[in-house]
């Protein structure tokens, strides 16, 4: 830690604070600029948004806002958009030894499985032929906005440590996630609402957990952690009031906490009781913003039925609405997490239940930015934390795919991606990535350049070491993904 | 000069910020020091390329060593000691040509004027090298001389002041009692005063009121929690082992211990040993093995998914990098892929330190938990010593009240219908069959566990009456030694009751023993004139007894043959009577067997609360492989690829040359604790200090390297260091001095001069305002609300939570809120979950504890503005502090208001404060009047029997407490 990080309390007046700020302390704590004036104009909602550390962006930014849409557990890139015959006509055979030789073993299977094709159709769509399967064929209607990675790879085949790998760029825990290095980095465009918000959906049993670190804050300040809204009446964590007490007699308590700090800062002059008025402000400002944002019945009938989603029942499909209405309000990274896709066994059934709810929605949010006018703007991204085997794990009709991280598909569309783009492939079994491998730091690298930051400057002094989303392993922007 | 020319290469590395010092203590006149002056420049700038990592080494070059950084060829070395013109680092540095200017501008780190010219002057000064400051052995100094000789309390405020003198400084004064009192129990307790403890302090004039009040919290077990809670976020504690599975393993037995230890002042050298190497003592008792559990408190996998050998090096890796962290206050992380780029420690080093760690028993049986475990009963928790001091008083009051008992009462001699002065059988089977109310005593003196003393019953021969005796018979349910009666309605099967004594009466000494049997109604057991009231009773008493055809027979029983030849009284048997009346009641000795059997119930009931409380639990800790695992250098930290094979050692940097190497555990640990480790004792120090400065005297806590910050008072520091090691390691001492100093008695207030001179309060002008801890913000409500539950120790608890919290993350288990007592508990009892903890104590910077914290992040952000307002934990408390307020102070809001005040903050509120206050809450009370639902659902008060202005007054003062438990100045430590 250095000394710009150790957040002291001590006093200061403000100027001073943020003169040293914006010099040499710069990195490290950045003060909330809802900072105020001795003459407290608190809870002014223009000056409650917090800016970002990075004061004048590396190059200009493609990209303003991020939805990251996860499909938790690892979809299968042969089964939706990585087509490999091969994998049909060997149906059934041992898997050939040498594909497995760089690598210590599966994550569940046992033994030399046998290889597994596809069930579906593939098929081109678009006038850029861009291949997705029958799968998807929601999302097969805008096939060309889409950039298909289909050479992604990635460093572990266990789930935990690879949704860190895909959030935070190391396997390891504790370090800050994607949507936090953009909080930090870029600061925030609503000071009513947070800046970096997680939605949920899938299954409720038989899913991978979610976990607290998936949208931390790692070494970053704790405002820089994404905030997970929940499912029923409220969607932030003790958003309502207790029973009895009303918006009045809220604000009324809200004044007379701040009419005791503002004396206290007066007596004292420590500007984190300032923060400390601001943050109760935003708070009460949330009361409102927060149930008027996720009210979807404010959506017209079309714009429900495009999507399929239905207000009083949570789905992937709202959250996908809910993500848009989230961006449009400038949030800067939303990350759906929708659980269900490890089909380790029965995966026809689950994929097809998972693509069932996942396809229409995505399909209804890439046209639906696109009209609004936001998809220029904003990058939608979508994957799991790896692919899934081209192998059958259990045999028979019951069979599934195992985790699989050496080759594996992902897409990008909007925010300066460049659309109708397939890139990069495996070799023909669909196993290793075979040409213009992408690495997940690659990808890293890549989105923060189409948010205007150099990756290579992005860093935060922790424990004397200079740490970014990437890091020591080599990393590179993908020019060749963007438009 | 060209012949070094290439030997400085540019190199792409990665952008940061440069460590900004604000110490001004350079001045180019002045003679330099090179750990004070030069070296922050140097490590910053130039070692990440020319430091002691040897891969990324450029042009051979180090110059965090003089050797190489002077080279062999005078008229091309980097630095040219006492000529910086002919220096080709000051040639570099100025250059303007982009091809040759250090550091490479794609370092993205250029050296400012001012220190250039530090280096300049260095170099002129004859480049003096010296050791890192925190790798040579702290030096006690003598205390300062300063010109305020009666501010200084102890020698802390010597050095601090002699600080502040030569700055031109001037200290603050001192605060003010109410404040005193509500700072340094807050911080050494971890909960607020009460207002008679803070009256208490204002009235005692004595001159050392402070220093008492300091030992009076000091001795309690509050202290020892507070304490116990900054070493948890150290060793990671928590109740789950991490990763997706997070399920519950026993480590809080291992907390309880730290508690303790801490409780009883354990020296801090002994508190490392057995935390590190505890197992490997000779004669390790269980509670030391126990502690050993400081390292199994790091995540661990489990299940298929996890290479196992990957995920059991990860968490050796965790106990190397947590003792840097701890015990050296390094940064070892770096080395377990390359050597450190600023320390002195190799990967090799790294590597020689894991293998003392990677002897530990490791997935022994399948995927259990893997890892050594010990089955520990918990005797030593202060609950249990409690139970024990309980179980002690009892038994010396029963010793007591057994003493000189009266005689037992005798039956009236017109209700006895037979007497019998030792065994016989009466030879007539048909008399004595009494069918309806019968009383039997005897005097018995017997060692054996089976007797009978009178029976008229077999049971194998299908012959069942009544029959009393010592042990039933050896029957299977029976307890031997007892006294047994058992009486059948009907001889052929059994329909009665079968009755044993609480207590044994085969010791061998003479008791006075009677059964009354009432039809219908009761059974009773007599033992020396007392009612056993505890007495094991089953089955129903029957309203009639059968008649059996065998004989009376007296001191022996039957089974299954017309002959009484079993179950025979071996010992002393006089004085047995045969009454046909129930007339138990005449042998009774009245109250003061009354009061003996009471005494028996409670010890009973002890008993009971004393099995459930020693339940013996598994709790993971270390244990040695008899044979050593070898141990490789990882190669870019991966497990699969091995490199070089390592042994036993510490890191070279601190090896002394001739003396031993540390080979194990035990050995690792006593060499930390020894006087060859510059290191450990001003690491602690530091942390101590932070923990009620807010920043250690060393801001970067973990990281005394080369790339931390340098000591703000570096003297203080080592004599601090140097005072810790004289006293033995005295914990409670240093932490005594440290809040019994002038420095930290010091007003919070500031001063325009000294924030504009000193922004971050490096030289501690005034005492930092610090936000309270997560558990901090809980306790006090609760306290303050009088919820609180005082039990310290035992299995963590379930303050509520959401109820659907864990399943939204699809997490396995399900949140059941503790009830009763343990949902006010204090807060470091919350069950740690890893992966979700509550999400409460999440918001409000509480630390998962997935690795080592030493400090933690203190955040100001609005979703704590939620938890704290609206919160059903905080709620309740505003209803209970709002309750006790009206509860406690009759109807007078000033009186009132005041209470609610100083039960918080400690204080009075002064005049505005009545104002604004009383307005509001006689506003409230109207507003509530008026709406009687509300008022009711605000006060948390349920059903209607109560009045509704009652209602409204509770609600008004609920909304009012939780205002004031909402204000900065509640969740601040003063």
């Amino acid at each position: 830690m250095t000394e710009s990080e150790c957040g002291s309390t001590s006093p200061m007046s403000v100027k001073r604070r943020v003169f040293l700020r914006e010099s040499a302390m710069g990195l490290g704590s950045i003060a909330l600029t809802s900072m105020l004036g001795p003459e407290g104009q608190a809870g002014n909602p223009a000056k409650d948004r917090h800016e970002g550390i990075i004061r004048q962006l590396h190059r200009p930014a493609r990209a303003k806002r991020v939805i990251f849409l996860f499909m938790a557990g690892g979809p299968s890139h042969v089964d939706l958009f990585d087509p490999k015959p091969l994998l049909n006509k060997m149906d059934g055979k041992k898997i050939p030894p040498e594909l497995l030789k760089d690598h210590q073993q599966f994550a569940l299977i046992r033994g030399m499985p046998a290889i597994k094709g596809s069930p579906y159709r593939f098929s081109p769509h678009g006038e850029s032929g861009t291949i997705v399967s029958e799968l998807m064929p929601h999302l097969a209607t805008v096939a060309d906005e889409l950039t298909v990675v289909r050479s992604m790879k990635t460093t572990t085949n266990v789930h935990d440590p690879g949704v860190n790998m895909m959030n935070c760029g190391s396997v390891l825990f504790g370090r800050p996630t994607l949507g936090a290095w953009l909080s930090y980095g870029l600061g925030s465009e609503n000071a009513n609402l947070p800046n970096y918000i997680v939605l949920t959906s899938g299954p409720l049993k038989m899913a991978q957990p979610l976990l607290q670190s998936f949208w931390g804050n790692g070494f970053l300040d704790s405002r820089h952690q994404g905030v997970p809204f929940l499912k029923g009446p409220d969607p932030v964590l003790h958003l309502t009031n207790p029973a009895g007490v009303t918006y009045e007699r809220r604000r009324e308590q809200l004044d007379l906490i701040r009419w005791m700090n503002e004396r206290q800062y007066q007596k004292f002059n420590d500007p984190e009781i300032l923060s400390r008025v601001a943050s109760y402000e935003m708070a009460y400002r949330m009361q409102s913003s927060v149930p008027e944002l996720t009210d979807l019945n404010q959506e017209s009938k079309q714009t429900l039925a495009a999507y399929g989603a239905d207000p009083g029942k949570p789905s992937f499909a709202n959250n996908c609405l809910l993500a848009r209405r989230l961006v449009e309000r400038g949030v800067r990274f939303v990350q759906l997490y929708d659980r269900g896709w490890d089909s380790h066994t029965h995966i026809e059934y689950q994929h097809k239940r998972q693509c069932g709810a996942a396809d229409q929605p995505i399909a209804a949010l890439l046209k639906d930015l696109r009209q609004r006018g936001l998809l220029d703007d904003t990058l939608v991204i979508w994957g799991g934390e790896f692919g899934r085997t081209p192998v059958a794990q259990v045999s028979g009709q019951t069979y599934g795919r195992d985790h699989h991280p050496h080759g594996f598909t992902m897409w990008m569309a909007g925010g300066g991606a460049k659309p109708g783009l397939t890139y990069g492939e495996t070799d023909e079994f669909g196993y290793h990535v075979a040409d213009n491998v992408v690495h997940v730091r690659d990808l890293h690298a890549t989105i923060l350049h189409l948010m205007g930051i150099d990756h290579h400057r992005f860093k935060y002094r922790f424990k004397g070491l200079d740490l970014g989303l990437t890091g020591v392993e080599p990393a590179r922007v993908v020019k060749d993904l963007i438009g | 000069m060209r012949t070094i020319v290439n030997r400085f290469l540019r190199l792409t590395v990665a952008f940061a910020i440069p460590v900004l010092s604000l110490l001004n203590w350079a001045f180019a006149d002045e003679v330099l020091q090179f750990n004070r002056d030069v070296q922050p420049i140097l490590g910053d700038r130039c070692y990440a390329c020319h430091g002691p990592d040897e891969d990324s080494r450029e042009a051979d070059l180090r110059l965090d060593q003089r050797t190489s950084a002077l080279g062999t060829n005078a008229d091309g070395a980097a630095i040219v000691p006492g000529r910086p013109s002919l220096s080709e680092l000051i040639h570099r540095i100025n250059s303007d040509d982009p091809d040759e200017i250090m550091p490479p501008p794609s370092h993205n780190k250029p050296l400012s004027d001012s220190d250039k010219k530090v280096l300049s002057s260095w170099i002129a000064q004859g480049a003096k090298y010296e050791r890192h400051w925190s790798f040579t052995p702290p030096r006690r100094s003598k205390l300062p001389m300063v010109g305020a000789r009666d501010w200084p309390i102890n020698p802390i405020d010597h050095f601090v002041l002699a600080r502040l003198q030569e700055a031109d400084f001037q200290p603050s004064a001192e605060a003010g009692r109410n404040t005193l009192v509500r700072r340094v129990t807050l911080d050494l307790t971890g909960l607020p005063p009460t207002p008679a403890e803070v009256d208490g302090f204002r009235q005692d004039t004595r001159k050392d009121a402070y220093e008492r009040l300091v030992d009076r919290l000091m001795a309690t077990q509050s202290y020892a929690e507070r304490r116990a809670q900054d070493w948890l976020d150290l060793a990671r504690y928590a109740d789950t082992r991490g990763f997706a599975d997070d399920k519950m393993r026993v480590m809080w037995p291992w907390r309880d211990w730290v508690i303790h230890a801490i409780d009883r002042n354990l020296p801090f050298d002994q508190f490392t040993v057995e935390q590190l190497a505890g197992d490997m003592l000779p004669g390790a008792t269980d509670d030391q093995r126990l502690a050993t559990g400081f390292h199994r408190n790091a995540p661990q996998a489990k299940g298929m998914t996890y290479p196992v050998e990957e995920y059991r090096i990860k968490g050796v890796i965790d106990r190397v990098n947590t003792i840097g962290r701890v015990w050296l206050g390094l940064t070892m992380d770096c080395a377990q892929c390359h050597d450190h780029k600023f320390d002195p420690i190799t990967q090799q080093d790294y590597y020689s330190m894991l293998a003392i760690f990677n002897n530990i028993q490791h997935s022994g049986v399948g995927f259990g938990q893997g890892g050594p475990t010990m089955n520990y009963t918990p005797i030593a928790s202060p609950k249990n010593l409690q139970l024990a001091e309980q179980r002690r008083r009892l038994e010396e009051e029963l010793a007591e009240a057994t003493e000189n008992l009266p005689q037992p009462g005798q039956l009236d001699g017109s209700d006895v219908i037979g007497t019998w002065e030792g065994p016989e059988v009466v030879a007539d089977p048909a008399k004595f069959s009494v069918v309806g109310d019968l009383t039997i005593v005897a005097k018995v003196r017997t060692t054996e566990t089976v007797a009978d003393i009178v029976s008229k019953y077999d049971w194998r021969a299908k012959q069942r009456s009544y029959v009393f005796g010592i042990g039933g018979e050896a029957d299977a349910g029976s307890l031997p030694g007892h006294l047994f009666f058992w009486v059948s309605s009907r001889a052929e099967s059994f329909s009665g009751v079968t009755v044993y004594s609480s207590l044994p009466v085969n010791d061998g000494r003479e008791h006075h023993v009677a059964v009354e049997f009432a039809a219908g109604k009761s059974v009773r057991l007599f033992i020396d004139g007392i009612e056993d009231t505890m007495a094991k009773m089953t089955g129903s008493v029957p309203a009639s007894i059968a008649i059996s055809d065998r004989s009376l027979a007296v001191g022996s029983g039957y089974n299954g043959d017309p002959q009484s030849s079993d179950f025979k009284f071996k010992g002393e048997l006089s004085g047995v009577q045969l009454s046909d009346r129930a007339v138990g009641d005449d042998l009774s000795i009245g109250g003061a067997g009354n009061q003996v059997a009471g005494l028996r119930m409670q010890l009973e009931k002890l008993d009971k609360t004393e099995a459930e409380r020693t339940v013996i639990e598994t709790v993971p800790v270390m244990r040695e492989l008899a044979e050593p695992r070898p141990t490789f250098v990882h190669v870019r930290g991966d497990f699969l690829d091995r490199g070089e094979q390592v042994h036993p050692a510490v890191p070279a940097v601190f090896a002394v040359s001739g003396s031993y190497q540390p080979r194990n555990r035990l050995e690792f640990a006593r060499w930390l604790m020894s006087d060859q480790n510059p290191l450990v004792a001003r690491v602690v120090v530091n942390r101590f200090w932070q923990s009620y400065f807010g920043h250690g005297l060393v801001r970067t806590p973990d990281d005394f390297g080369v790339q931390g910050t340098i000591p703000t008072h570096p003297l203080l520091l080592d004599w601090l260091a140097s005072e810790f090691v004289a006293s033995g390691w005295d914990m409670k001492r240093i932490n005594r001095l440290i809040v019994t100093s002038k420095t930290y008695r010091q007003s919070a207030q500031v001063s325009a001069e000294s924030y504009k001179r000193d922004p971050t309060n490096r030289l501690l002008t005034q005492m930092p305002r610090i936000r309270l801890p997560a558990e901090q913000i809980r306790d006090q409500a609760l306290a303050v609300s009088g919820l609180l539950t005082r039990a310290v120790g035992g299995p963590p608890v379930f303050p509520a939570q959401p109820a659907d919290y864990w399943q939204q993350r699809v997490l396995p288990g399900k949140w059941l809120s503790s009830t009763g007592d343990d949902r006010y508990r204090r807060t470091m009892y919350t069950y740690w979950r890893r992966m979700a903890l509550h999400p409460s104590m999440e918001l409000l910077n509480a630390p998962a504890r997935e690795n080592c914290v030493v400090k933690r992040d203190v955040s100001n952000i609005p979703t704590q503005a939620l938890v704290l307002l609206n919160d059903p934990i905080f709620t309740e408390t505003a209803q209970a502090f709002a309750a006790r307020i009206v509860h406690e102070v009759d109807s007078d809001d000033t009186k009132r208001l005041a209470r609610m005040f100083r039960l918080l903050l400690a204080r009075s509120p002064d005049q505005d404060e009545q104002r604004r206050f009383l307005a509001y809450i006689v506003r409230l009370g109207e507003d509530f009047n008026k709406d009687s639902v509300a008022a009711r659902a605000v006060a948390g008060i349920s059903g209607d029997v109560v009045a509704k202005e009652y209602a409204a007054e509770c609600a008004a003062w609920t909304l009012a407490c939780s205002v004031l438990l909402n204000s900065d100045e509640a969740i601040t430590r003063p």
